[in-house]
């Protein structure tokens, strides 16, 4: 075991524990607990670092069902988070203030599922996948950004879309607006959570062993009746409706969209969010993005310029020493289980 | 013929200008239970292949059932009732034996139970290994997992390439068995390589050389065909 070789090894009786699958139903009901109860305490900017982490770990969750669930590693999935930025900027800019904020949210999740939806039916059905696959992604976000920049009179250029308000609706003849960051909060909360308990649930699904077959060998699948384009076109476009809502998400509470939200850089982060959380579990790539997005706002505030030197090393040092991600160790030095469908279904 | 299970006609697949399949016609009907043999590179897995979709034809056309399935794409053989083991045992390896079977019976949308599940592992004799990641298992038993597989499948034909390679004898012969009672409800295709397996198997033999069926017969009248005796058994 060379991997293993590397890992510095835990006391078994700390790791055990967390094998257990109502051990880690109990984990994950003491984190959402404790998000819940975090605003009693912290300050506004901690509030704001909450929530924007937990919207970036939507990104980063939308990756890691598609990468750790179905196999499809993506180096476009900011594209698919500043479509949906672009999406809710212009929806609030060009309607009405009642309906802007709604239309865009909605219209993110819609523009997003149906880019994946094309994306998988020009490349999934035609066979691409693996590395081919990531190739053509890392071009679609290089494209996507070019033309963020380039179509100014839509996307406001370089410079962006500035002054986007923030989400809320009109009933009744009266505006509820969500300004205030304790409602964003929850809001933000809520929806991780249901997403999280969505795509769980959807993994532990007969669709979701059959993704997971697919995974692990499609012509095998394939043979046994299994419509792997279509099944992983699906799973395309759930994916990419993830990521555009969660692009919606951060600009209604940024207030801006620009370019770089939408550039490789991003892309790539969220890879590494994906990667440190360990693919293969949903709750890991948010622990993921709360570790790297932390780490990466304190070597900003040091250096600016460091960050990406900094994420390239990472990037290195993580596929070198921990191929599996930081829930892999965990997994490791468990105790040996047969590691049945159930076990890797977990969150 | 109504009764004709698959009908092949005129099959045709080349890689980089190499004809592997030149020209097949096979007919496999109910009950069936048929051997093709050849040399190396005679193109017997490529014709599998062919026949479970999993490569498209350059030429010819595969009827199953009277439906026309040649330009259709893969899963649509399984879910018509072709099942196929591959040459190199391929299984889930990171499922359980149980967690295998289930996905095949999920893959082709059938309904089944606990029941059928237990039936397939007593019949492929993995019943004290059905908790066991199909990864781990041993080679012979890992052959038996994928014909179980197909078994889920309820499949009308069985397309199995090389189903003894890496056996002992004895699991060799449990196997003889266990084909055989394949093609009780319905009908198989076997390729083989181990001459003694297709002489206990003692049944419809076809010869391939050079992408082309080149004899047909009993295994008695194969045995003993001396073109066949030049091409393969190597009689200077």
């Amino acid at each position: 075991m060379i991997k293993g070789a590397f890992l510095v090894r835990a006391p078994r009786f700390l790791m055990a524990p967390l094998q257990h699958p109502r051990a880690r139903l109990l984990i994950f009901v003491a984190l959402v607990a404790l998000v819940a109860i975090y605003p009693t305490w912290s300050s506004y900017y901690g509030l704001t670092v909450v929530r924007d982490g937990l919207v970036l770990g939507m990104l980063a969750l939308s990756l890691g069902f598609l990468w750790g669930k179905a196999g499809l590693p993506s180096f476009g999935h900011a594209a698919f988070f500043g479509l949906g930025g672009y999406t809710y900027g212009l929806a609030t800019q060009h309607l009405d203030p009642a309906v802007g904020p709604i239309v865009g949210v909605v219209g993110a999740i819609v523009v997003g599922a149906l880019a994946g939806l094309l994306l998988g039916v020009f490349l999934l059905r035609a066979g691409v996948r693996g590395a081919l696959f990531l190739i053509v992604t890392v071009a679609l976000t290089q494209i996507s950004h070019q033309v963020a920049i380039s179509w100014s009179s839509v996307t406001g250029g370089d410079g962006g879309l500035i002054g986007i308000p923030p989400l809320g609706f009109g009933i009744f003849g009266q505006d509820f607006v969500l300004f205030d960051i304790i409602g964003q909060y929850y809001l933000v909360m809520a929806l991780a959570v249901v997403l999280f308990g969505a795509l769980w649930w959807v993994c532990r699904s007969r669709y979701g062993r059959l993704l997971a077959a697919i995974a692990s060998d499609e012509r095998r699948a394939e043979t046994l009746g299994i419509n792997a384009p279509f099944m992983l076109t699906s799973a395309l476009t759930v994916s990419t409706a993830i990521a555009a809502l969660a692009g919606a998400l951060y600009v209604s509470m940024a207030g801006f969209m620009v370019p770089d939200l939408i550039g490789l850089l991003l892309s790539v982060e969220v890879v590494m969010w994906v990667l440190v959380g360990s693919r293969g579990s949903l709750i890991g790539p948010f622990i993921g993005t709360f570790v790297v997005w932390r780490l990466s706002q304190e070597v900003s505030s040091f250096e600016p310029r460091l960050w990406p030197l900094f994420i390239g090393a990472f990037f290195v040092a993580l596929v070198f020493l921990f191929p599996g991600g930081l829930m892999e160790i965990v997994r490791k030095l468990g105790p040996a289980s047969s590691r049945s469908i159930s076990d890797r279904v977990q969150p | 013929m109504s009764d004709v299970l698959l009908a092949a006609h005129g099959l045709r697949k080349s890689f980089g200008g190499v004809l592997a399949v030149n020209g097949v016609d096979l007919a496999v009907r109910q009950g069936d239970l048929m051997c093709i043999i050849g040399p190396n590179g005679a193109g017997k897995s490529s014709l599998l292949n062919l026949l479970c979709g999993v490569t498209r034809l350059d030429a010819g056309e595969i009827a199953f059932e009277g439906r026309n399935l040649s330009r259709r794409p893969v899963h649509d053989f399984a879910r018509a009732g072709i099942a196929r083991k591959f040459q190199a045992p391929t299984t889930f390896a990171d499922f359980t034996v149980r967690e295998n079977l289930r996905i095949a019976g999920d893959g082709v949308g059938i309904r089944y139970r606990r029941d059928d599940v237990d039936l397939v592992l007593r019949r492929v004799s993995l019943v004290d290994d059905a908790e066991e990641q199909a990864g781990t298992l041993p080679h012979g038993k890992k052959q038996w997992l994928e014909i179980g597989l197909c078994l889920m499948t309820r499949p009308k034909l069985f397309l199995l390439d090389e189903p003894t390679a890496g056996m002992t004898t004895e699991e060799t012969l449990a196997t003889v068995a266990l084909v055989k009672s394949l093609a009780d409800n319905a009908a198989a295709v076997v390729v083989e390589h181990d001459m003694s397996f297709v002489r206990t198997l003692d049944t419809w033999t076809s010869v391939m050389h050079q992408g082309m069926i080149v004899r047909e017969g009993t295994f008695n009248e194969i045995e003993n065909d001396s073109f066949v005796q030049d091409i393969y058994f190597g009689r200077d």
